[in-house]
Order: C-alpha cells, then structure tokens, then sequence
C-alpha cells in the first residue's frame, strides 16, 4: 500500500460540539479486475466428528476476521469442530501463513479487543461448553479464559451495552444440540439459555434473560430507534425469535415484528437503500420453486413440516427483511424476491460492486444423513445467492462467480487485500474454506471506489464497536455501522468499507461514537483507508 | 307446456329436483346418518365418508337428469349436472377456505371433504372435464356474454392446472431418480397465480396484490368462485332458450 499521512486535528466543526480526532489517511492498493470473484481455497476443511455427517455437527463453524498483529492487513480465523482452529496470517497480496490453534470443537468466532489492551483478541463459542478466549499478547494468542462467563454458548455477539465505554457479551444456547449430546448432564444441570455478561473490572457479571433458547443467531439492532443496541436472538424449530428492548438498564421482552422467520439461521444488520435508517435481514430455509429438482430434494421436508404453516402464525420458513416504517417495521423479503435461498445459513449485505449499494450474498446446502439419507453423501447440493442491489429496494438473482456449491456455513466480508473492494470468506463443511477475490471492478461501470475507515478509541472499546458513520457524498450519503458479529456464527472486521459509485466526490464522514459523541471529517480522499484515532478531552 | 306461461325462471325449473325431492331428502338423511356413525365410530376418514354420502346422493340425482333430457333435451340435462356438480366442487373449496382461514389448519389440512381427491391428476381432469362440457353446450348454441367469459375464465383456469400437473409430474419423475416416493397430497407446489407462483417468480415480473401472493387455497377458491358465479349468471340467461328448443340429444319419452 502507497502510504500518505494526514494528520488533523478537529475540536469544533459546523457549530457544535466535537471530540478531538486524529486522522490519517492510506492509499489502498490497485485492484485486479477480471469482472467476477475469483476463488482460492485455504488449507482449512471442517470437518464433523463422526465418519458420516449427523444433526447438529452438520450446522457447522464459523468464520471471523479482523486484524490481529496491527499490520493493517485483516487476518482470517476459521473455527473447526474435529480439528483444530485455524489463523490465517494475512501477509499481504492475499498470501496468508497458516497458525493452528490447539484447540478445535468450535462453533462461532470473534475478533474482538476483549481487554481494551488494542490488541484484537479472539473468541470461540464451543459445541457444547462455554465460550475460549484467546488473549493476544502482541500478535501472540495465548488460551485463557472469559471470567464469569459460565453457561454453554453456540452463539455470541459483543458490544457496549450498558454504554460504560467497555465490551458485553450476549451468548445464546442452541439446546437441541447440548440435549443431544450432553442427555441427562444437561437435563439435569441449570441448563443453558440467554445471557448478558455485563464487563466489570472483576470479570464478567452474568444476567440471564431466558432460560432457554435453539438459538443460531445472535445480533444487537436498535429496535426502536431510541439509538440503543437491543438484542435479537434468532431461534431455530419454530421456537419464536425472542427480542429484548434496552431500557435504562433493564432488558424488556418485546415482539416488533408482525412476520419473522421460523427456523432462524443469521441475522444481519444494514441500510439498504441509503435512507440512514438499518433494515434487518434474517435468513430461513425454503427452496426456489422455480428449481424443480431442489424442490425435489425438499419435497420430504415440505410434506412433514414445513407445509403445517397456519395462517395465523407469525413466523414463515423463509427469509426476512424487516424494514421500519412508520407503523413498525414491514417484511419486504417475499416482495424483494429474498425470501428463497434455499437451505441458507449466513447472509449478507455488504457494497460488491462499490456502487454505493449493499448487495447480498447467502450461503447454502446442508449435509445431514438423518435428514438427508436419500440424497448422494446425503447432501442437499444449494448454489450460494448473490443478489445485486438494483436500488429503490430492487436485486436482481446474479452470478459473479461466487455461486458455489459447497456447503457453506459461515461467512464474511472484508477487504482482505487493502484494494478498496469487499472480499468474502466461507467457512465450508466437509470441504475447503474459501476466499473470494473481489475483481469485479470493470464489471459494472457504476461501480469502482471505496472509502474504508478504521475507528480507534482511547478506552476499553478500542475499535469503537458500536459507532455510527455516516459519509456524506456528490452521489448520496451511506450509513455503516461498527460490528464485529455477523451472519452465522461469524465475525466481521471492525473496519468499514464504503462503496463510492464512480465520479462521486466525497464531502464529509460523520461519526457517532458508541457514547453518542459526535466527529465529523472533511478533506477525505477517494480510495483510501482512513483511520480516525479518538483522544479523550482532557 | 308453455314456459312462457309459468312465472318460475326457466332456471329454477332446471334445478328444481320436483319429483325427486323427496329421494333426495331420503338419501341426503341416510347419508348424514350413515356418515356420521362411520365418522363417530372412527371407521373411515372423513373423505371416504364424504364419497359414500355423494354416492348415495348419485342415485336419486343420476334419475333426476335422465328426466331433465327427457323433458328438456341432452344439453338441458348437462347444463344441470354441471350447475350440481359444480355447486359441489365450490362448496368442496369454501370448506378448504373454512379450514384454513377459520380453523386455522395448515394448508396439507385444508383440503375440504374429500382429501383423498385434492391432487393435481383430479384438479387437471375435472377441469378440462368442464370445460369439455360447456364447450359442448356452446356448440350447441348456448351463447351469451356471460358464456364466453365462461369459457375464458375455465381455460385460464384449466391451463393454471395443466401447469400445475406438469410441475407435478416433472417433481414426480426428479423424485423418482431420488429412489423417493410420488408425493400425494396437493396443496404444496404453487401454480400460476399465487404465492410462490410463476408470477410470483418470474423475473420481470413485479408483485402485483393477491395474484402474486395469495395462498393457493384463496387462488383456486376465488377461481372456483368466479366459475360458478359466470355459470350461474350464463346459465340465467341462457336457460330460457335452451329450455324451449330441445335438443337432439334425447332419452326416451320426455315427460311433461
């Protein structure tokens, strides 16, 4: 990467208060352009415990990244369930060094600076037990372990709930599996649920919201746009979704949505049509009726359960896209065209093409011989959807080179090669891991530049999860938000990638820190990578 | 006897099951008693039950429209099957709507009295079966404004349910490579119209309110309804003339 430096300092701007800001900004790199993704495979297979693919191992892993030795390259960890963990050290140019992590019979994955210590720390939920911390120690992961958290987790999400300046974690149980596994160790013990772990400096203080839950899907969004994170957490056999309000500390069950999924396998959070408001995306499981022999392939399932769908209920085996209106929120999945994915575990949207619209990508398939015994290797072979964002709330079904047929599980995207375009990772089971080069830029003459931005903070949440950023263009404005959990069982880099459609100038980047504080940046640069490092006031 | 001279529509003497009556009643009566002693006792399922009262009622009924071509001529007496036999097929559909939208049953158990019939084979033969018939009576020259939307409104109809047989054979033959069996149970793939319908699912297609998104359920009762409706109406206003020319087509001596 070329590298200029800009260092400014902003205190006040347009009139009102603002937290002073160091900015700096980075060329990214040329990109490669072939019009479509092209496909590497990483030396990472998950692979299932027993010697034929059963519920639940067939649910998979997860896939993180972000960046871990503060090279500015974002590195890829890939959790495993019968072999061991994987990093994948980002090198530079898409090279990456592989790490074994000795440790394995993972679920979910998270790079996240647990210890405010700005070095990115990472967490696995495990299949049955409670989450591993893995603590970097300057680029070096060393185990430990999250004090206080205590229940099994399938799945987490992290964030700055009780606005301290510090990380929570929410975790969720998915109790079929510990059932499944665990039998009368389970049935007997306090059993598992819902939780909120609250950062103390003693360790982590546990508050349980519900006892019990099939959770595979675990986000924070602002339901009520009151600007506080509330949780969602997506369960799956047709076990309601439950939604907890953030109210002044207290955590209200609450039910916004009139449709929602039945079986939920991911939730992801993101503006869609450029209004600054977040839509949410959850995926589900129903076949394309326009694809016979998929249909085929469900007709079993469909005739057992998924047809006992009454009128009256709320919940629907198919994706949703929640979008808030003034009478609350509207699914605008099934008249989008998203609602059929197939059997689909991570989605998500993020700018492929850098025309300053979230696309879509979903990952599908499913192996399970106690579902699938009459299928080949009993697998039920689903393409990956990749649905380009038209605008106006419009996608059109395309290829780009990334509809695979493995049987994909988790997923993300980041810019892995610093050349301003969103790359993906799929965590695949029972085949190799993939990366997806992004070389579409001369595909869509609509598309081409980025603007990426990395927030640091001087407190406990040093990647200012949680923040708000809003940049304000010629061609619109464009609303991303910091997360570092996503889609299935997955977790993004906490840098954010703009997509700028060609020509556009760039007129300011607004930030709302995750204790509300505004910053707003001008002078920027197309195609760079700003970072935006916080200084307390004194 | 003059049909002019009566004050009773030529219709309501079509469907006027006159003589008749009192066997109906006899065979009505039986078939609820029958039906609701086999069903109280568990023997049979409702759509086995519900084919033996229809087949009671047959009896009296088949009499009755010999008689109507006696009096009135072949397509007098086609005209009236279809009016019965079609007023069945609606009810058969609105109950599917009690099912679904009252009971709140899952649409595989909303598919009305005779379950064992909702498949698509059925669905595909009764269908074009209609639309033979009244395609008949329109050679016959039973012709109104109402008959031609008739017509129209039964082949769309007819052709949503070839589609839907197609699809049906084609899940059937993928199935079969699959070493599973044939499934059954109609309610399941979408046709034209509808949710998850062709319409729904075609790419330049926009979603259009109901035709788009409507369960199959209400798609093929609001088609059902729209048949009965135009036969009805056609069948108002067509009766007159079709009733005082008799048609060739006749059994024995017509009693008047």
């Amino acid at each position: 990467m070329k590298t200029f430096i800009l260092t400014i300092l902003f205190f006040t701007a347009l009139g009102f208060a603002q937290v002073p800001v160091t900015v700096s900004a980075t060329l990214l790199n040329e990109s490669e352009c072939s019009g479509q993704f092209v496909t590497f495979e990483l030396d990472h297979i998950t692979k299932t415990r027993g010697s034929e693919v059963t519920l639940y191992d067939s649910n998979g892993s997860g896939v993180a990244v972000g960046d871990l030795d503060n090279d500015s390259d974002i590195d890829i960890v890939l959790a495993n369930l019968k072999n061991n963990n994987s990093i994948f050290w980002n090198e530079g140019n898409l090279s990456f060094r592989k790490e074994e992590l000795t440790h394995g019979d993972s679920r979910g994955v998270t790079i996240v600076d647990v210890d405010g210590d700005s070095w990115n720390d990472v967490v696995f939920t495990q299949n049955l037990g409670t989450p591993s911390y893995w603590h970097n120690v300057q680029g070096k992961l060393e185990y430990s372990n999250l004090r206080g958290v205590d229940a099994p987790a399938y799945t987490m999400a992290w964030g700055d709930l009780d606005g301290d300046g510090d990380l929570d974690l929410v975790t969720a149980s998915y109790d079929s599996l510990l059932e499944k596994e665990l039998r009368d160790t389970f049935l007997f013990s306090d059993g598992a649920g819902v939780f909120v772990y609250t950062n103390t400096p003693d360790g982590f203080v546990a508050e349980r919201l519900a006892e019990k839950s099939q959770a595979l899907a675990v986000t924070l969004f602002d339901l009520n746009g009151d600007g506080k994170q509330d949780i969602l957490i997506g369960n799956d056999f047709e076990v309601p979704d439950y939604y907890y309000l953030n109210q002044d500390g207290e955590w209200i069950e609450t039910h916004p949505f009139s449709r929602y999924t039945r079986n939920t396998m991911s939730f992801d959070v993101a503006d869609i049509d450029n209004d600054g408001v977040n839509e949410l995306f959850a995926t589900d499981m129903k076949p394309n009726f326009n694809d016979l022999s998929e249909v085929a392939m469900w007709m079993e399932l469909m005739n057992k359960g998924f047809n006992k769908q009454v009128r009256s209920s709320p919940q629907r085996p198919e994706n949703v896209l929640q979008k808030r209106t003034e009478d609350g929120f509207e699914n605008i999945a099934y008249d989008k065209k998203l609602d059929a994915t197939g059997w689909s575990w991570a989605g998500e949207f993020g700018d492929l093409n850098n025309d300053g619209l979230q696309d879509l990508y979903v990952v599908n398939g499913m192996i399970a011989k106690d579902v699938f015994a009459f299928l080949p290797n009993y697998e039920l072979v689903e393409k990956n959807r990749i649905f380009q964002n038209l605008g106006n709330n419009n996608f059109d079904n395309v290829d780009w080179g990334l509809a695979s047929t493995a049987s994909g599980r988790g997923m993300v995207m980041a810019d892995l090669d610093n050349d301003g375009d969103l790359d993906i990772v799929v965590n695949n089971l029972e085949s190799p891991s993939v990366v997806f080069e992004n070389q579409l830029c001369s595909e869509n003459q609509t598309g081409g530049d980025a603007l990426e931005v990395n927030l640091s903070w001087n407190s406990a949440n040093t990647n200012a999860i949680g923040a708000r950023l809003k940049l304000n263009t010629s061609a619109g404005t464009f609303r991303r938000d910091v997360y570092v959990t996503s889609g299935y069982l997955s977790g993004e880099s906490s840098r954010v990638h703009f997509g700028v459609p060609k020509n556009a100038t760039l007129i300011s980047l607004e930030i709302l820190w995750p204790d509300g504080q505004p910053s707003n940046i001008t002078d920027l640069q197309i195609n760079t990578l700003v970072s935006v490092a916080r200084k307390e006031l004194p | 006897m003059s049909l002019q001279a009566r004050s009773v529509h030529p219709l309501l003497q079509l469907i006027n099951p006159k003589q008749h009556s009192l066997p109906l009643v006899i065979a009505l009566t039986i078939a609820v008693v029958v039906g609701a002693f086999i069903l109280g006792r568990g023997v049979l399922p409702l759509w086995a039950v519900t084919s033996i009262g229809l087949g009671i009622l047959l009896v009296p009924a088949s009499f009755k429209w010999r008689d109507d071509a006696r009096t009135w001529g072949f397509s007098a007496a086609l005209l009236s099957m279809i009016l019965a036999l079609q007023g069945f097929h609606f009810i058969e559909h609105a109950v599917q709507i009690v099912q679904f939208y009252l009971l709140d049953r899952p649409g595989v158990g909303s598919q009305g009295l005779i379950s064992a019939l909702n498949v698509e084979w059925v669905h595909f033969s009764w269908n074009w079966i209609v639309w033979l018939v009244l395609g008949f009576l329109f050679v016959r020259g039973f012709r109104n404004v109402w008959m031609y939307l008739l017509l129209a409104w039964t082949t769309l109809h007819s052709l949503e349910h070839t589609y839907m047989l197609v699809r049906y054979l084609q899940v059937t033959a993928e199935l079969r490579e699959l070493g599973q069996p044939a499934f059954q149970v109609s309610q399941t793939l979408p046709g034209i119209l509808g949710r998850n319908g062709l319409l729904a699912l075609c790419d330049w297609c926009a979603r259009i309110p109901g035709f788009t998104t409507a369960p199959r359920v209400l798609v093929h009762f609001w088609w059902n309804f729209g048949e009965v409706a135009l036969l009805f109406v056609a069948a108002w206003r067509g009766a007159p003339k079709l009733l005082s020319t008799k048609s060739a087509f006749t059994f024995g001596k017509p009693r008047l």
